[in-house]
């Protein structure tokens, strides 16, 4: 085990990133607790403050009053939640799927992925505004409009590899000791796609996370007075002249969010992908 | 008796979009138990399809397999699995054939897994260590992995897990082409003593004419499909009745013979496979009615045949002048 993390040592970029995200993560849980103010508390005597040590507003208020440090860190903490779980997700039902697909070829193959391609050509905004008034605004609607995306990419992803894995001789020499199907799958497949699927799902957390965000602003997402970082922002946008501060707090963490999952998933890629072994 | 296998008419044709592209052609082979058959001819020739067709890694198109006297397109589910565990295999590329994610051991263990599940880990573990030993390795090359190991351990590696069932039949898909001409004779010294040992009936498929003729008692030469020749390896070699023995034969360079002709030619396509013997059009004892009759494959004695309109003239007898 020692020798399949030596190469994160010498990796400065992803260990750095790693650092940030489980400081980021750390912050978001336990920071509120240093705060005297909770998320849909208003402080009336300090309403659009800029951010000070007066009152423990560290990052500021905004037009209502609210502590945008406990705020922000809310909205870290929805935004990686989603992320996260979003990820989760699509990476059983991509893998799932495009494992199977992959591996069974022929007309299943072709009738799993055109279930998948018919999915992709939906236009997503419009997909998403459509759930939104079916199904009414909620956290919950969010996470199947982003998991009912998101695990497309990753089938695609997972039914390329398996097919290649298919035509490998140790594939064969498995059928041809008389092994199960399940057992080809679970233990020479799925362990084969690792590589290339680990490094896909940190590069899609980054991107569930601006999905949501982008959504948020819209107005389609984490609705008020629960935060998250894309309706900080969209309100952070509407007062960029007056309150700066009110788009700078969310903006920063964003980026460092994406940033050091980058990092990580580059780190990653560098390390699995040219297969050292 | 019966023949451990026995290989009826078979036929097998791959569609490739509009076209059909015939991989075999009324293959006729019987197999007894403990003999070592070869199969030689060039590229294309239709050797790994029939590996693939005996292995029921595909599905014939015409003709059967018989193993033991039974049809494998048959078997039942239990069957199948014992067919598994009595007939295995041993690829071309030895490092693609094993997962690089498994430990050797772990990829030993299996076939035991599936055929003897009644094994406890360490009975598993001391005949994998036994076996390892039986190949050649220590057993400390367990705990390794196929990218820690050479191509021929690697190999060693994949006759172990071939013959860890005790299988009354290893087929051997080129098993010698990947590896360094010093390793192959290793290999092959290793197979010819497995085979002494355990009584295993193998079927090697080749083009390295030398290396069958060291381990195998019969060989067969396919060509296009069909087959052109079977007999005894020393006859085969010795002796050959088919033109295109003679060819595969003076195709292997020698020191100081001039290389080859350009007449020998590349394979005929198998889209369009040439009319009545599929060899005339690189035959240089071609003559008119080799265009319109297909050559039976005709009983030359007692224990060859031959499948040339002109092999009792003797025409492939003497090696070519030069």
């Amino acid at each position: 085990m020692r020798r399949r993390w030596h190469w994160f040592e010498r990796d400065l970029a992803a260990r750095a990133g790693l650092v940030a995200l489980a400081s980021i993560a750390l912050l978001a849980l336990a920071g509120p607790l240093a705060s005297p103010w909770r998320v849909d508390e208003l402080d009336w005597a300090r309403i659009g403050v800029a951010p000070g040590l007066e009152a423990a507003h560290w990052f500021g208020t905004d037009r209502l009053g609210r502590d945008l440090f406990v705020r922000t860190l809310a909205g870290v903490r929805v935004s990686l939640a989603i992320g996260l779980l979003a990820t989760l997700v699509s990476l059983l039902i991509g893998v799932a799927w495009g494992a199977i697909a992959g591996y069974a070829g022929g007309r299943l193959e072709g009738a799993m992925m055109r279930v998948v391609d018919v999915f992709y050509s939906l236009p997503y905004v419009f997909f998403v505004i459509l759930l939104t008034v079916t199904l009414g605004r909620s956290p919950a609607t969010l996470f199947i409009s982003i998991g009912a995306v998101g695990w497309l990419t990753m089938a695609r992803v997972v039914c390329a590899q398996t097919e290649s894995l298919r035509h490998k001789e140790f594939i064969e020499a498995a059928v041809a000791a008389g092994l199960p199907v399940r057992r080809i799958l679970v233990r020479h497949v799925l362990p084969n796609l690792a590589g290339p699927v680990l490094v896909y799902a940190t590069l899609t957390v980054p991107g569930v996370i601006l999905i949501e965000s982008f959504l948020s602003f819209l107005g389609l997402g984490v609705q008020e007075p629960a935060a998250s970082l894309g309706n900080l922002m969209a309100q952070g946008t509407a007062e960029m002249e007056s309150a700066p501060w009110m788009l700078l707090a969310p903006c920063a963490f964003l980026v460092a969010i994406v940033l050091a999952l980058g990092f990580v998933g580059d780190g990653l890629r560098d390390h699995l992908d040219p297969r050292e072994r | 008796m019966t023949a451990l296998l026995n290989v009826r008419n078979l036929g097998v044709v791959y569609p490739d979009g509009g076209r059909r592209l015939r991989a075999l052609d009324g293959i006729e082979l019987a197999l007894e138990a403990g003999e070592a058959l070869g199969i030689v001819g060039e590229s294309g020739s239709g050797k790994s399809t029939l590996a693939r067709a005996i292995l029921k890694l595909i599905a014939p198109t015409t003709g059967a397999i018989e193993w033991l006297g039974r049809d494998i397109a048959a078997f039942t589910a239990a069957d199948l699995t014992r067919l598994r565990r009595d007939l295995t295999v041993v690829f071309q590329d030895p490092v693609a054939s094993l997962d690089p994610r498994l430990s050797v051991a772990d990829s030993i263990a299996e076939p035991l897994i599936v055929h003897a599940p009644a094994l406890t880990a360490p009975q598993r573990s001391r005949r994998i260590d036994a076996m390892l030993e039986q190949v050649g390795l220590g057993s400390g090359y367990g705990a390794r992995y196929p990218h820690e190991l050479s191509g021929g351990q690697c190999q060693r590696v994949a006759i172990a897990r071939a013959m860890i069932t005790g299988p009354k039949l290893v087929v051997c898909d080129e098993p010698f082409s990947a590896l360094d001409v010093s390793v192959q004779a290793q290999i092959v010294n290793l197979f010819a003593e497995l085979r002494r040992e355990t009584g295993t009936a193998l079927l090697v498929i080749s083009h390295n004419l030398a290396l069958v003729r060291h381990l195998c008692s019969r060989v067969m030469v396919l060509y296009l499909g069909r087959v052109m020749e079977i007999a005894p390896a020393e006859d085969a070699f010795g002796a050959p009745l088919h033109p295109y023995t003679r060819l595969l034969l003076d195709a292997v360079p020698r020191l100081g013979h001039p290389p080859l002709a350009l007449e020998a030619g590349e394979s005929a396509s198998p889209f369009e496979p040439p009319s009545g013997c599929v060899f005339r059009t690189r035959c240089r004892h071609a003559i008119g009615r080799c265009a319109v009759e297909r050559p039976p494959l005709a009983a030359a004695g007692s224990t060859r045949a031959v499948a040339c309109l002109r092999a009792g003239e003797g025409v492939a007898r003497a090696a070519r002048a030069g």
